[in-house]
């Protein structure tokens, strides 16, 4: 018994021969098709199959419901009727998010607004750690060593990480390790030398997974509500 | 209340009474649906009592959201309520594994029955409920995506546009799912050629008979009589 070897064909995949027999397949590949079809056995029997696979389908027999109807009775409906806490809870994380990513970038733009008073009178009795690595740099300039400091120019100022570590050093009496930097302004962001760094990070740490936590929640209550979304 | 075949008219006039809470105008919208979710939950799922759950739950779900379905199509919404509910059944029912899924989605087991009249010619009912099973076979070896597509397209003739608004789909994707599935059941089919039912065996087999008992094809070297 003679059948044409079924899957020798490789111009034309089973998936191309169903796309054209829904008028899927693009007008050129069709003409290619419809000229190649008359040639190849293989095809036209694909064809068929998918013809008849498709006709099957359509007259499947249709299934008996298992009980007789699925009409709900008022047993079935809870005492009462279910509050929807997704809408809620997308409203609460959306407004929570909101204000988190204001906070977080505000504290970003605006440092000075977190940052705390500095260069006051009072500040030069607190200890402040100086930098001692190369030439040490110091915010403000100890008394003591007024007349020994070199002032460096005013568009020089150290960042946190070229001025060292952030702890009192023995050095800090040395006036020939020291030298002033003129604070440029009151608004530079605080150096890992400065109290105050240990606790931005932190609160922008703190702000960054809170963000992520809202957006999490704000996605599951997406993904429940969306079985019922027309 | 008497439900009788809906209007579009109609059946907006019920899903707003049913918005306000009128259960007797919700069940004419049940009794409306009903056969294609069941069919479509059976169909995807392979096992009578958890596509009746499924099947219930839509109904359930669908009368306690109602103001979560605008617009379109309502039969499209509650096929969608349908499917997303059988494919959680699937997930649960892959991740519990108390039973063999093959035997589940096979139907082999299930008490299935198929309209059509059992009592008044068996013999057309037990053909009728051999490809019906094959077919259900074939469904079950296809990913869940595939077989909702080719379920929902080929065997329920929901158009297109319908049908891929059920799945949540874009139209190309839906095609593309249901031609691969096409493709898959095809195989699946051409696999299996030998123990296929005759009805379905003759698309498979060109030169194979439509009736045991046809008459041998001529064979051309034979003497005229």
């Amino acid at each position: 018994m003679n059948q044409p070897d079924r899957d020798s064909c490789p111009r034309y995949t089973p998936t191309e021969l169903a796309r054209f027999l829904d008028g899927d397949l693009s007008p050129r590949r069709t003409r290619d098709l419809l000229r190649h079809l008359p040639q190849c056995p293989t095809c036209r029997q694909r064809l068929r199959e998918f013809e008849a696979l498709r006709d099957t389908l359509r007259s499947a027999p249709a299934l008996r419901l298992p009980k007789e109807s699925f009409a709900l009775s008022p047993r079935d409906l809870p005492a009462r009727r279910k509050v929807l806490w997704y809408p809620f809870l997308r409203t609460v994380t959306a407004a929570v998010a909101a204000v988190v990513l204001v906070f977080f970038l505000t504290s970003l733009l605006v440092p000075a607004a977190f940052e705390p008073a500095v260069s006051s009178p009072a500040e030069e009795e607190r200890p402040h750690p100086p930098a001692v690595v190369g030439p040490a740099i110091t915010r403000r300039t100890p008394p003591s060593t007024a007349g020994l400091v070199t002032a460096l120019p005013a568009h020089l100022t150290l960042t946190p990480v070229l001025a060292g570590t952030a702890y009192p050093s023995p050095l800090s009496a040395s006036p020939h390790t020291s030298m002033a930097a003129v604070p440029q302004s009151q608004a530079a962001p605080p150096g890992p030398e400065s109290p105050a760094w240990p606790l931005m990070a932190g609160l922008r740490l703190g702000g960054l997974l809170l963000l992520g936590l809202v957006a999490g929640l704000t996605w599951l209550a997406y993904r429940r509500e969306r079985a019922f979304l027309a | 209340m008497v439900c009788a075949m809906l209007s579009p008219e109609d059946e907006q006039a019920r899903i707003q009474a049913a918005r306000n809470g009128d259960l007797e105008a919700f069940n004419c919208l049940v009794l409306a649906y009903q056969d294609q979710v069941y069919r479509l939950a059976y169909r995807l799922l392979g096992d009578v009592e958890t596509a009746a759950d499924v099947a219930q739950e839509t109904f359930l779900a669908a009368f306690q959201h109602l103001e979560g379905f605008r617009q379109g199509s309502l039969r499209a919404w509650l096929l969608r309520i349908t499917t997303n509910l059988a494919y959680d059944a699937l997930r649960r029912l892959r991740t519990r594994r108390t039973w063999p899924l093959s035997a589940l989605l096979t139907g082999s087991d299930s008490p299935v029955q198929y309209a059509g009249g059992a009592e008044h010619d068996p013999e057309a009912y037990a053909e009728r409920r051999e490809l019906a099973d094959e077919i259900q076979k074939g469904l079950a070896t296809l990913p869940p995506e595939q077989r909702a597509a080719l379920i929902l397209c080929d065997i329920e003739s929901v158009p297109y546009a319908e049908a891929a608004h059920a799945l949540g789909l874009s139209l190309g994707t839906l095609k593309s799912r249901l031609f691969r599935g096409r493709a898959r059941l095809r195989e699946y089919f051409l696999e299996r050629r030998e123990l296929l039912p005759i009805s379905l065996r003759s698309i498979f087999e060109p030169h194979w008979p439509q009736r045991p008992t046809a008459v041998r094809p001529k064979d051309p070297t034979d003497e005229p009589a």
